[in-house]
C-alpha cells in the first residue's frame, strides 16, 4: 500500500512538473514544434539518468582490479591470467587492461585491470577504475612481507576507508603471491600480522576519533571501536585470503599455482 | 659495446630485450631505477640517466605507449647511440604497427623476433658513427674573412695611449668621498673602443663627469653638516640599561609565577587557547576552494539528497560523454608535434612562474610534459591546450604525492615499542619559522598522547632558548601532567648559549631515553646555505645523533631561492658527513602558507628538487595552525 501510494504521488508530481514546465516554455514564446523538441530532449535526459541510477548496480560492474605494492607481482600475475605466458616485466607506469574469460561459465568475461603499484601514482589509477570494481585482488609479496608490512597495511587501510568503495562494496581477496620463495609466509601468518598492524594504523591515521574532529574529512573507522581489529569485523567487504604463485621456479614444487585465485574470480559471477 | 637494449610497454611488460653477447645479467634493477627516478619524478626532459657504472638512454613512444631503453658502460662514449635508438624506434613501430594498434594486448603472447633486424641496424649505426670525419672549413666560410683588416691590426702606440687615459680617469676617484658609480664605468668603455686617439669630445665628456662628481660630493657635504647639531640620542624602551634589568630578567623564578614541578605556570593563557586542547590531535587537510573541488568529486557531502543530485550531474556528464565518444571514434585523430605543443607549453610555463614556481623547475616540468605528449594521438574534439593542461595536472599531482609512507605517529609508536625516543631535527635558513612550527608539532604530538622533549640546540640567536622556554611553559599549562599519567608532557633541555649544538643534542636524547620521553624535537639555528662552517656543524649534528627524521623548514614565500637552499643543504649534508651513507633531508615543512593566496608554487619547487614529501604545512602562528598537504587542492589552485 505504501509503495503504491508513493508511486502514484511520484507520478502525479512528474506530471504536474511537466505541465508546469510546458507552461513555462510557452510563456517564453516557444510553442508548437520547438516545444515538442524540448520535451522530447527532456524525456531522453531523464530516462538516461534513471537508467543509470537503476541499472548502475552491481550487474554493470565487470572489473577485477589487481592492486598492491610495487614489486609484488601484479603485472606477471596479469600476464599469466590473460595469456598463460610469463613475460619479463618492469615497474608499471600505466595500467594494463584486458578481457578475461571465466572458464567454467563459458562466454562470461570480466575486465582484469592491473594497476601500477608505485606510491605516487597508485591512488590516481585506483580513482579511475574503482567505479567499475566488482572485485579487488590485493597482491602481497609473501617473501618481503615482513619488511613491508607497514606499507601494505597503509594501502589496505586506504582501500578499506575509501568512501566510494564502501558504497560499491566489491569483494576483496588478499593474494599472498610469490609462494615459491623459501622464506614466504603463509596466509594465516600474513592475516594475523595484518590484523595487528591495521589495529595500530586505524588509530594513527584517524587520530582524533575519541575527541571531536575539527572538520575536514570524516573517515570511516575500521571494525569495531572497543575490540581489536579483525577482518571478520568488516561486514561490507567479503574478504578472503589465498595463496598463489605466478612465476615458474626452478624446482618442480615451485610451479605456477593460480588455482585458488581463478576459483575466486569465477565466484565473482 | 652495448650492454642491453630493451623495449617495454608503459604498463611494464617487456616486448623485446637484447643482451650483448648473451650476458644474462638481469637488467631489471637499473631499468626500474630509471623508471622511478626519471619518469615517475617528472625529470623526463633529458634522455640520459646514469645508474652506477651504467649509462642509459631512453626514448618514449607516446603513440603506442612504449619505452625504448639502451644501456652501456659509462666509461665508453658511444656516439652512435642516439641514432641507433631513433632508427630502432622508427623501424620497430613501422614493422609491428598493426599488432600494436590492436588494443586488446594480444601482443602479450607474441614473440617479437627482432634480433636479426636489430643487429643489422646496430652495425649500420656503428659504421655511420665511425665515419663521422669532420672536414676543415674553407677560408671563405670562416668568420675571419668577413672582418676588415683595419679592425684586426694591433697598433702598439694606440694601446699605450689608451692605458694612460684609463689611469687619468681612475685617479680622481680616491680623492672624492662619494663616487656616482654609474658614471665611472660609462666613461671608461668609451676610451678603448675608439680606434682614433683621444678626441676633443672625449676630453669634454671626462671634464663633465669630473664636474658632476665634485658637485655631488659638495651637495652631500652640505646636507650632512646641519644634521649633526640637531641629533639627539634615541631612547629605547627596555633598552638594556641597568635600570631595566629587573623587568627584563627571565632567568630566575620570580614570586609572581606559581611553581609546578619546576615549571612556571603561564597566567596569560586565554580561554580561546584552552579550547585548543583535545581538539587538535588530528591534522586536517588544506582547504583551498572546496566548492570547486566539490564539482569534480561527487561524494564529499553527507546529505543524501545533495549526494543524489551530484550523482545525477555526474551521470549526465558521463552519458553525454558517451554520446560524443561515438563521434570521436568516427572523426580522425591527430598526432601532437613538438611545434604544436611549444606555444601552449610556453604559456603554461609562464603561468607556473607567475604562481611562484622556480623558473628552471617550471622549465624542466614543461620539457618533461612535452616528452610525454610528443607523438600522442588526440581526438579532434579535444584541444591541444586541454590535453597539455590535463597532462600537466597529472604530473604536478605526481610530484606532490609522497613517494613513501608518511605517518609520523605510526613511526613514533614503533620506536616507543623499542624503548627509544623518536628524534626529529629541524633545519633551515634564518627566519623561516623553525621554532614556531616546532612548538606546533609539539602540541600536536602531545594531543596524541606522546611526551615530548625539546632540545634547544640553537645556541646562537638571542632569545632562542627563552622563546622555547615560553612555549614549554604554555604547553605545560595547556597539557598538565594529569593528562599524561602524572608525568610531564613536555620538557625543555637547554644548556644556554655558545655551546656546541651537537653535544647538546646528544645529551638531550640520552636524557629523553632515561626519562622515557617519546619524541625529541631538536631546534637548530638558522643558517645561510653557503655558510660553510655552519653547514659543517649542522652536518656534524646530524651525523653524530642520527635522527629518525631530518625536516627542512622552508617558507612558502620563497621563490627561486628554494631550489638553491635545498640543493646546497642536501649537498652540505652529503659532503661534510664522514659516514658511509650520509643522511639527507627526509621531509619538508612548508611554513607561512597563510600569507600566499594561491601562489603555491614553492611547494612544487621544493618537492621537485629533493623528491621528498611535504610532511607539514604551517598556516599561522598559533598552536592548531598545522595542516597536512592536500595535493589535489594545491594543484587545483596552481593551475587555476
Amino acid at each position: 500500500m505504501y509503495n503504491l501510494r508513493s508511486c502514484c504521488e511520484v507520478k502525479m508530481e512528474i506530471q504536474s512538473s511537466l505541465t508546469a514546465y510546458k507552461s513555462l516554455l510557452e510563456s517564453y514564446g516557444i510553442s508548437g514544434n520547438l516545444l515538442g523538441v524540448f520535451i522530447s530532449l527532456l524525456v531522453v535526459v531523464v530516462t538516461a539518468v534513471l537508467w543509470k541510477l537503476f541499472f548502475g548496480g552491481k550487474a554493470q560492474r565487470t572489473g577485477v582490479l589487481l592492486a598492491g605494492l610495487s614489486d609484488s607481482g601484479k603485472t606477471i600475475l596479469f600476464t599469466q591470467l590473460i595469456s598463460g605466458v610469463v613475460k619479463e616485466t618492469h615497474t608499471s607506469l600505466k595500467e594494463n587492461e584486458a578481457q578475461y574469460i571465466v572458464e567454467p561459465n563459458q562466454g562470461k568475461t570480466l575486465t582484469v585491470v592491473d594497476l601500477p603499484g608505485h606510491e605516487a601514482i597508485r591512488l590516481q589509477y585506483l580513482e579511475k577504475y574503482k567505479d567499475n570494481a566488482r572485485g579487488i585482488v590485493f597482491v602481497v609479496d609473501s617473501g618481503s612481507f615482513q619488511k613491508n608490512v607497514k606499507d601494505v597495511a597503509e594501502f589496505l587501510f586506504q582501500i578499506f576507508t575509501d568512501k566510494q568503495l564502501n558504497k560499491i562494496a566489491p569483494s576483496i581477496c588478499i593474494a599472498c603471491n610469490k609462494q615459491d620463495l623459501f622464506n614466504s609466509k603463509t596466509k594465516t601468518v600474513i592475516l594475523n600480522q595484518l590484523e595487528k598492524e591495521l589495529n595500530t594504523v586505524r588509530k594513527t591515521q584517524s587520530a582524533a576519533l575519541s575527541s571531536t574532529s575539527g572538520g575536514g574529512e570524516d573517515s570511516v573507522f575500521l571494525g569495531r571501536k572497543e575490540e581489536d581489529f579483525q577482518f571478520s569485523h568488516l561486514s561490507k567487504f567479503k574478504i578472503e585470503f589465498l595463496e598463489c604463485n605466478a612465476k615458474p621456479g626452478l624446482e618442480e614444487s615451485a610451479n605456477v599455482n593460480l588455482e585458488e585465485l581463478k576459483m575466486w574470480i569465477s565466484s565473482l559471477i | 659495446m652495448l650492454d642491453f637494449f630493451s623495449i617495454f610497454s608503459k604498463g611494464g611488460i617487456v616486448l623485446w630485450c637484447y643482451t650483448f653477447q648473451g650476458v644474462k645479467a638481469s637488467f631489471t634493477e637499473p631499468i626500474n631505477a630509471l623508471i622511478k627516478t626519471v619518469l615517475l619524478q617528472e625529470r623526463g626532459g633529458t634522455s640520459h640517466f646514469t645508474h652506477g657504472a651504467l649509462q642509459m638512454q631512453y626514448k618514449l613512444d607516446n603513440e603506442f605507449e612504449l619505452i625504448f631503453v639502451v644501456g652501456y658502460q659509462k666509461v665508453l662514449t658511444l656516439l652512435y647511440v642516439d641514432k641507433l635508438i631513433t632508427d630502432v624506434h622508427r623501424d620497430f613501430r613501422d614493422r609491428y604497427r598493426q599488432k600494436l594498434l590492436d588494443g586488446s594486448l594480444s601482443w602479450i603472447t607474441l614473440n617479437f623476433s627482432y634480433d636479426n633486424q636489430f643487429s643489422i641496424l646496430r652495425s649500420n649505426a656503428e659504421v655511420k658513427g665511425s665515419k663521422k670525419v669532420t672536414t676543415m672549413r674553407t677560408f671563405d666560410k670562416s668568420e675571419k674573412s668577413k672582418k676588415t683588416i683595419k679592425s684586426m691590426t694591433i697598433d702598439k702606440n694606440k694601446d699605450a695611449k689608451d692605458a694612460e687615459i684609463k689611469k687619468k680617469t681612475n685617479s680622481p676617484k680616491p680623492e672624492k668621498a662619494v663616487k656616482p658609480s654609474v658614471e665611472v664605468p660609462a666613461v671608461q668603455p668609451n676610451v678603448p673602443e675608439s680606434n682614433n686617439t683621444l678626441d676633443p669630445d672625449a676630453i669634454a665628456r671626462n671634464r663633465e663627469a669630473l664636474a658632476k662628481r665634485a658637485a655631488a660630493s659638495k651637495a652631500k657635504g652640505k646636507k650632512t653638516a646641519p644634521k649633526k647639531t640637531g641629533k639627539s640620542a634615541r631612547v629605547w624602551q627596555n633598552g638594556g640599561n641597568a635600570k631595566d634589568a629587573e623587568s627584563l630578567d627571565r632567568s630566575g623564578i620570580t614570586n609572581k609565577d606559581v611553581l609546578t614541578n619546576g615549571h612556571s605556570h603561564d597566567d596569560n593563557v586565554t580561554a580561546e587557547q584552552k579550547n585548543w586542547v583535545n581538539t587538535s590531535s588530528k591534522i586536517q587537510d588544506l582547504e583551498i576552494d572546496e566548492d570547486e573541488i566539490l564539482e569534480e568529486e561527487e561524494y564529499e557531502d553527507e546529505d543524501e539528497d545533495v549526494e543524489e543530485d551530484m550523482e545525477e550531474q555526474a551521470n549526465t556528464k558521463k552519458s553525454s560523454g558517451g554520446i560524443f565518444s561515438m563521434f570521436r571514434g568516427l572523426v580522425g585523430s591527430k598526432a601532437l608535434t613538438k611545434e604544436a605543443l611549444q606555444p601552449v607549453l610556453n604559456s603554461m610555463r609562464d603561468h607556473l612562474i607567475g604562481k611562484n614556481v622556480a623558473a628552471d623547475i617550471a622549465e624542466k616540468m614543461c620539457d618533461s610534459v612535452a616528452n610525454k605528449l610528443e607523438g600522442k594521438m588526440v581526438g579532434t574534439f579535444s584541444t591541444i591546450a586541454s590535453t597539455v593542461k590535463q597532462s600537466l595536472n597529472e604530473s604536478l599531482v605526481l610530484i606532490l604525492t609522497p613517494k613513501r609512507r608518511v605517518d609520523i605517529l605510526r613511526d613514533v609508536l614503533e620506536t616507543q615499542r623499542a624503548g627509544k625516543p623518536y628524534v626529529i631535527t629541524f633545519c633551515g635558513v634564518n627566519g623561516v619559522g623553525k621554532s614556531t612550527n616546532l612548538a606546533k608539532i609539539c602540541f600536536w604530538l602531545m594531543e596524541n598522547g606522546f611526551r615530548v622533549m625539546i632540545a634547544a640546540c640553537d645556541t646562537f640567536r638571542a632569545g632562542a632558548v627563552e622563546q622555547l622556554r615560553t612555549h614549554k611553559t604554555r604547553l605545560h599549562t595547556l597539557h598538565p601532567p594529569s593528562m599524561h599519567g602524572g608525568r610531564d608532557g613536555v620538557n625543555l633541555f637547554e644548556k644556554g648559549y655558545g655551546k656546541d649544538a651537537a653535544g647538546i643534542a646528544m645529551q638531550a636524547i640520552n636524557a629523553a631515553r632515561e626519562q622515557r620521553y617519546d619524541v625529541v624535537l631538536v631546534d637548530t639555528a638558522g643558517r645561510m646555505q653557503d655558510n660553510e662552517p655552519l653547514m659543517r656543524s649542522l652536518a656534524k649534528l646530524i651525523t653524530v645523533n642520527s635522527p629518525d627524521l631530518v625536516l627542512f623548514v622552508g617558507e612558502a614565500l620563497v621563490g627561486n631561492e628554494a631550489v638553491d637552499q635545498l640543493v646546497k643543504f642536501n649537498q652540505a649534508l652529503a659532503d661534510y658527513s664522514n659516514a658511509e651513507n650520509p643522511r639527507s633531508i627526509d621531509g619538508i615543512v612548508l611554513t607561512k602558507f597563510d600569507t600566499i593566496d594561491d601562489k603555491v608554487g614553492a611547494a612544487i619547487s621544493m618537492t621537485y628538487t629533493t623528491g621528498q614529501p611535504i610532511v607539514f604545512v604551517g598556516t599561522g602562528q598559533s598552536y592548531p595552525d598545522l595542516r597536512r598537504l592536500n595535493a589535489k587542492a594545491v594543484v587545483h589552485a596552481l593551475l587555476k
